[in-house]
Parts: structure tokens; C-alpha cells; sequence
């Protein structure tokens, strides 16, 4: 076992604590910031939240509180909270701690005994949740030589390990898609740590050919980590993931159904934390809940006949074709505040039920078969592995059939990959669905690129053509 | 009547409108900086010129930078939206607009009513708006409005490749030293330009007929480059390209009041 004082944890103490201090604050029956009395809140809270709270992004934590968020907020800290808990937890027993990219489903590293690690969501939830989110790391990854424009979910990550704030880990698995830079910054970190660094190839095309070839990668790739570890596979514990995993993409496709209706019955606020929670898929039933009280809300929400726009505000349902900006989580609650603005889907959430399915739990086979496809079409790696006709069905299909007012291109600007496609699919999307779509650039988890206050003058302005 | 008010980082620009959609009277100032300042001015000017007080005034409409600073009761509007329907008020036929102003430039698509289909903005701060040709003359010690006439009798053109108004300013001090003359350079500065805005229009299928509006609407040498680059005849916005702004804005506030 590792000695605990040795094992730097800041950043996943950091995410814990942003995570308890929601639920407590949520629990408290605030619906917003200003009827939070934080004082209390944190009368007999540890020096460590004292020390940090400040820290904490104002607008988020209100938005979390609001009526049509706190419910759907608190599943979702609750069940990160408990993720970050075994993280945590697991660090310090000494296990197997497994750093991944987050087109990498958990479930068979979790029934390997070990702790797997998204680094793109930490990095995103520690920009989301804190003020300064991961800018001085990225700032230290950058002193290292490298450029601004590779993408931070990776260089807040490599930053932290570099200042110390999270711990060496024992492996690190990564498709080799979708983009290059991750391929190589991952490479960085393992000559860093020293850590061996296991990588599963991603064929170029999409039929079952393909689709053979991928699973026989990953399949590889889990025994290479089961014959360095020595950990075994336990199948009933795979078995319980997997069946977490099922309910959870019911609820998601449910969810994905729902959004279909006008006015839009669920909260745009929801996006990025259904985002982080892909990335911890099947985990506990904490992530069940969180999709199915999603789904819940919504459902009530079309029964009353009723949407999440403000009344007397005509909405604007908006499609995110690519990826969304995750520094400021409140701008998703603002702007269907502000603009009656909806959220139908994005890039980094959709999961088309048509092509993923369920995963057969009658044998470890048919286990692994129906894991290695919903990473096949995960999102971002199904959209820009490749044709570009893929994406454009996906996104021309969804315009139509969820009835999209224009579609916006959020261009993460590590994304050389999805930025190549932006036009094909803003062509597509005017020809086939009859909308406009916007494009602006930012970086997914650093504000200075593209200030919040940039984003709402750009989505205001872009938002006021549509309402005209 | 309205007033239309177009509060740009460059210039602030006003018109008063009568319910018919005549245009009554224009009035255009530097912004200097201080939007606030300029259009109290230009309020005052608009006024004063048709003999009016503010109470006559049924709505008053703003847009632009400094949209939110008119000091008198307004709706705030979206540039874009009154780009596009001060050009198609004025030009039925329009269905694109090219706007370049001094720190912006955009492409817009419009329908036969004037509304917004789609557009896209420039993305690299100062090198595809007026800014960039503004930093280049003073380097040059070229006034501003002497710049197009140049360019037009200009023998030869060099090649500017910087897509950045800074790291362009160290290419045309690098032309200079080289002996090149200073309208060879201005041309291969307009030439970048145009080229730039060309390629934001491509990003959109634009359509004709396409209209230029926005202060680089005056420079004859870029309308000339442009149309060039993009193989289509572009014409530029009346009665004056600056006021299309204020004309949508008017328009606007008269739909909604």
C-alpha cells in the first residue's frame, strides 16, 4: 500500500469537495445563490472547504440550485461524489489507478479491480467548478514547450500531475482516435510517470468488419493490463456494471425521445454532467438515478404540458453539433433564461440507440461485444473517425426529427478533427433541415480564450437573428 | 419618427426616420473611444437638425459596440439583424451582405424580407476589418482616405501573407526596407484583406445580389479586389454604406413600436 501522506489527491479532494458543498447546499432548500446563508453552510465544515469554498464558481452553484436544475444537480453530485469517494478511497488502498481517455468505457477496469480515471471530465469539471479551473496547470504544461492550441482537458491534467496535485498512475489506456495531440500529450505523461501506456487501434470505417477488428484491439488491450497487473476479471462484478450500464442507456435513449416535444421538457444545465457521467458509465446506481430523475422531470414536464423556457418566452431549440464549452456551466441555464433558448443534444452526449443498443449480458462474450460498440460509437469518436457522412446524418436526422431552430458549432480549438468537418456539416444541416448554424471558437476548459462574456454577446447576438 | 443608432468602435452613426421610412436626416462622428459621448452627440445633432425635442420621438433603436450607452430610452438591437435589414430596405434584390467595419467584418445571408438565413464573422481579430488597413497607413504615413486611389493606380503588388495586423506591420516594414513602393505595399495589403473577406464569404454559399456595406464599403480598391476573389459583381450599399446599421436599427424599433 502507498503511504497516504506521499499520494498527492488535490485535484480529486478539490472536485469532492465542490461536489459536498453543492449537495449541501442544494439540501438546504436555497434556490439560489443569494438565499444560501454560507455561513451556516459552513459552520462545521473542515478547514479544507473553508479554504476553498471562496473558490468555487459563483454562477454555477447557482444555477445548480435553481427550481428546474437542484433535483437533476444533486443526482449528479451524489453520484460523482460517490465516484470520487472510491476514487479516492482506492488510491489510498493501493489500487490499480488507470488514467484514460474518455472514449474509454470503465466498467471492465472497474471489474479489474482497478480505478479508472477519465482525464479530459477532471480536467473539464475542475474548469467548471472553480474560478481559476485549471488554468495555472495549463500554464505549466505550456512552460513545458507546448502550445496553446493542444486541448486542455489533457494539459490541465498533465499540468496537475506536473505541480503534484494528483498521483503517478499504474497505466494508461487511449484509443487511437479521435485526435492526434491526445495520442501524443498521453505519451508525455507515461514518459513522465514511467507508466506503461496501452493504446487500442480504431479502424477508419464503421461496418461489422471494423467494428470485429476494434473489439479484438480492446480485448487486447484488457489482456495486456490483466497479464501487467495480475488482477483477474471478476464476471459477476462485470455483470452488475454491465446491468447498471443497460438502465442507464434505457433512461438516455428515453431521454434523447423525450427532448423530441416542444416546448423542450429538460434543462440545458444537464448537458455537461451528462457528459461526465458517460465517462463513469455503469458505475452505481447513483448514475442510474441521476439519468432517470432526468428522465422523470421531463416526463412530468410533458404531462403538465409544460417546458423549461421561462412562460411568455418563445423558444429556441438548439442543436450543439460539436462540443460545448465547459468553463461556465451556468451560461446553458442563461441562455434558455435569457433567450428561451433549448439544449436538444450535443456532440459529447448523443448516443444513437439505433446503432448502440444494449449490451447482451447472457455471456462474457456478448458482454465485452456490446461494451466494445458503445465505445465504437461513443460520442466524438463515432461523429469524426470516419466519413464525414456519419456525423452529417447523425446531426441532419436529429434537426429534423427533434425540430431544431439552428444548430451551433461550439469549435473547441484542439478539435482540428471536428473543425475540418464544419463545413460539410453547416452545409448539410441549411440543405437538409432548412437552419442556420453559428460557429465560434473557445477551449473547452480555459475561459481566457473565449471570455463567458464573449460567449453571450456571440450566442445574443446569434439567438436575436433566429427570434427575428 | 425613429432614430436608428449605430454605435461602431470606429464611428457613431445616426439617422432619423419618418413613419413612412423616409430617411430625414444623417449624421455620422468618430466614436473615439467613448461611446457614451458620441451618441449623446449624435442624438443632440439628429434632433436639433429637424428641430425636435425627445418626447416626438415614438422609438429609437440601437445597435453596434456601444449599443447600450444612447442616452435616451432605446431597444437594443442585434447588428447583424440591422445590417441586414438596412441593406435589403434599401436594395430589395440583396441577398448577401458583406459589412466590413473598423473592428469587425461579417457575411450575411438574406431572404427577400430582410431577415437573417445565416452568417459568419471574422475570426482573427483586427486582420479582416478597417483596423488592419488603419494600422498599415499609419505605418506608413499614408492618410487613410488617400489609400484607395493608390492601390487603384498602383503598377505592381506585393505579396503580404501575415493573416495577423501586427505580424503584417512587420512584413510591410520588411517590404519597405526592401525598396518596394508604398503603393505596391498598399495593394498587397488591400489584396490581403480581400482575400480574407473573400474567404469568410465562401464559408457560406453567398448568393446575388451581394451588397457591401460597413466605412471599407468606401474603398473602391477593395471592392475592386474582392470581386476579383470572389468572380461576382458586389455593389456597394446606399445612400452611404456606414448608415445601414442605423437604417435596420430605425427600421426595427418601427416594427416592434
Amino acid at each position: 500500500m502507498r503511504e497516504t501522506k506521499e499520494i498527492p489527491v488535490e485535484w480529486f479532494k478539490r472536485l469532492r469537495t465542490a461536489c459536498s458543498v453543492i449537495e449541501a447546499g442544494i439540501k438546504t432548500g436555497a434556490k439560489s445563490l443569494a438565499e444560501l446563508d454560507i455561513p451556516a453552510l459552513l459552520k462545521d465544515a473542515d478547514d479544507y472547504t473553508k479554504k476553498v469554498v471562496d473558490m468555487l464558481q459563483p454562477d454555477t452553484v447557482d444555477a445548480a440550485l435553481r427550481p428546474k436544475n437542484r433535483n437533476v444537480s444533486l443526482a449528479f453530485v451524489q453520484a460523482y461524489g460517490e465516484y470520487l469517494d472510491f476514487v479516492l478511497d482506492g488510491i489510498q488502498k493501493g489500487k490499480k489507478l488507470v488514467y484514460h481517455y474518455f472514449e474509454c468505457i470503465p466498467q471492465v477496469l472497474l471489474s479489474l479491480d482497478m480505478i479508472p480515471v477519465c482525464v479530459e471530465t477532471i480536467s473539464v469539471l475542475i474548469a467548471a467548478l472553480y474560478k481559476d479551473g485549471c488554468e495555472e496547470e495549463i500554464d505549466t504544461l505550456e512552460a513545458e514547450g507546448f502550445p496553446a492550441h493542444l486541448c486542455s482537458g489533457q494539459k490541465g491534467f498533465l499540468g496537475a500531475y506536473l505541480l503534484n496535485e494528483i498521483p503517478t498512475p499504474d497505466y494508461f489506456l487511449k484509443p487511437s482516435v479521435p485526435c492526434d495531440p491526445s495520442n501524443l500529450l498521453f505519451q508525455y505523461l507515461a514518459k513522465l510517470t514511467g507508466s506503461p501506456y496501452i493504446i487500442f487501434d480504431a479502424p477508419y470505417y464503421t461496418n461489422e468488419r471494423a467494428f470485429n477488428y476494434y473489439k479484438e484491439e480492446i480485448d487486447d488491450a484488457y489482456q495486456k493490463l490483466i497479464k501487467m497487473s495480475g488482477n483477474r476479471l471478476d464476471e459477476d462484478k462485470l455483470k452488475e456494471y454491465v446491468a447498471f450500464t443497460n438502465k442507464q442507456l434505457e433512461y438516455i435513449y428515453k431521454i434523447q425521445e423525450i427532448r423530441k416535444n416542444r416546448p423542450c421538457p429538460d434543462p440545458a444545465f444537464h448537458r455537461p454532467m451528462d457528459f461526465a457521467l458517460y465517462t463513469i458509465f455503469g458505475f452505481s446506481e447513483k448514475v442510474v438515478d441521476y439519468f432517470r430523475i432526468v428522465y422523470e422531470e421531463a416526463k412530468e414536464r410533458v404531462e403538465k404540458g409544460i417546458g423549461v423556457v421561462p412562460e411568455g418566452k418563445e423558444e429556441i431549440r438548439t442543436l450543439w453539433t460539436w462540443a460545448f464549452e465547459g468553463y461556465d456551466l451556468s451560461i446553458y441555464h442563461w441562455m434558455e433564461e435569457e433567450h428561451g433558448a433549448t439544449y436538444l443534444t450535443c456532440g459529447l452526449t448523443i448516443l444513437p440507440e439505433e446503432v448502440v443498443g444494449f449490451v447482451d449480458d447472457h455471456d462474457m462474450d456478448s458482454i465485452l461485444a456490446g461494451l466494445a460498440r458503445l465505445t465504437f460509437h461513443y460520442p466524438m469518436s463515432r461523429q469524426v473517425t470516419s466519413f464525414a457522412d456519419v456525423w452529417i446524418n447523425d446531426f441532419t436526422r436529429i434537426a429534423r426529427s427533434h425540430k431544431a431552430d439552428c444548430a451551433i458549432f461550439a469549435g473547441h480549438m484542439a478539435c482540428k478533427h471536428g473543425w475540418a468537418l464544419n463545413k460539410l456539416l453547416s452545409d448539410a444541416i441549411r440543405e437538409e433541415a432548412g437552419i442556420p448554424t453559428l460557429r465560434f471558437e473557445m477551449d473547452l476548459a480555459d475561459k481566457r480564450f473565449t471570455p463567458p462574456a464573449e460567449v453571450k454577446k456571440t450566442l445574443s447576438e446569434f439567438f436575436e437573428t433566429i427570434r427575428h | 419618427m425613429y432614430i436608428g443608432c449605430d454605435i461602431g468602435t470606429g464611428y457613431t452613426k445616426g439617422i432619423l426616420m419618418d413613419n413612412e421610412g423616409v430617411i430625414k436626416a444623417s449624421c455620422i462622428i468618430p466614436t473615439v473611444a467613448n461611446p457614451r459621448d458620441a451618441s449623446k452627440t449624435i442624438i443632440k445633432e439628429l434632433l436639433n437638425g429637424a428641430g425636435l425635442k425627445e418626447s416626438e420621438i415614438k422609438g429609437c433603436g440601437s445597435t453596434g459596440w456601444g449599443r447600450s450607452y444612447v442616452p435616451m430610452q432605446h431597444r437594443e438591437l442585434s447588428l447583424i439583424n440591422s445590417i441586414a435589414k438596412g441593406v435589403s430596405f434599401v436594395h430589395s434584390s440583396c441577398r448577401t451582405v458583406i459589412d466590413v467595419g473598423a473592428q469587425h467584418s461579417m457575411v450575411i445571408l438574406v431572404d427577400e424580407k430582410g431577415q437573417v438565413l445565416e452568417f459568419r464573422q471574422n475570426d482573427r481579430c483586427a486582420a479582416g476589418s478597417g483596423r488592419f488597413i488603419e494600422v498599415i497607413s499609419e505605418a506608413l504615413r499614408v492618410p487613410l482616405e488617400e489609400v484607395s486611389s493608390l492601390v487603384l493606380n498602383a503598377k505592381e503588388r506585393v505579396n503580404v501573407t501575415a493573416q495577423c495586423a501586427v505580424f503584417a506591420e512587420s512584413e510591410v516594414i520588411a517590404h519597405v526596407n526592401d525598396g518596394k513602393p508604398v503603393d505596391a505595399i498598399l495593394a498587397g495589403i488591400i489584396d490581403a484583406l480581400g482575400r480574407s473577406l473573400v474567404a469568410i464569404a465562401k464559408r457560406l454559399s453567398v448568393v446575388e445580389d451581394i451588397f457591401v456595406s460597413g466605412g471599407m464599403a468606401k474603398n473602391a480598391a477593395l471592392i475592386k479586389v474582392m470581386q476579383e476573389h470572389l468572380q461576382k459583381s458586389l455593389h456597394v450599399a446606399e445612400p452611404d454604406p456606414r448608415l445601414v446599421g442605423a437604417i435596420g436599427a430605425a427600421l426595427l424599433v418601427k416594427e416592434v413600436i
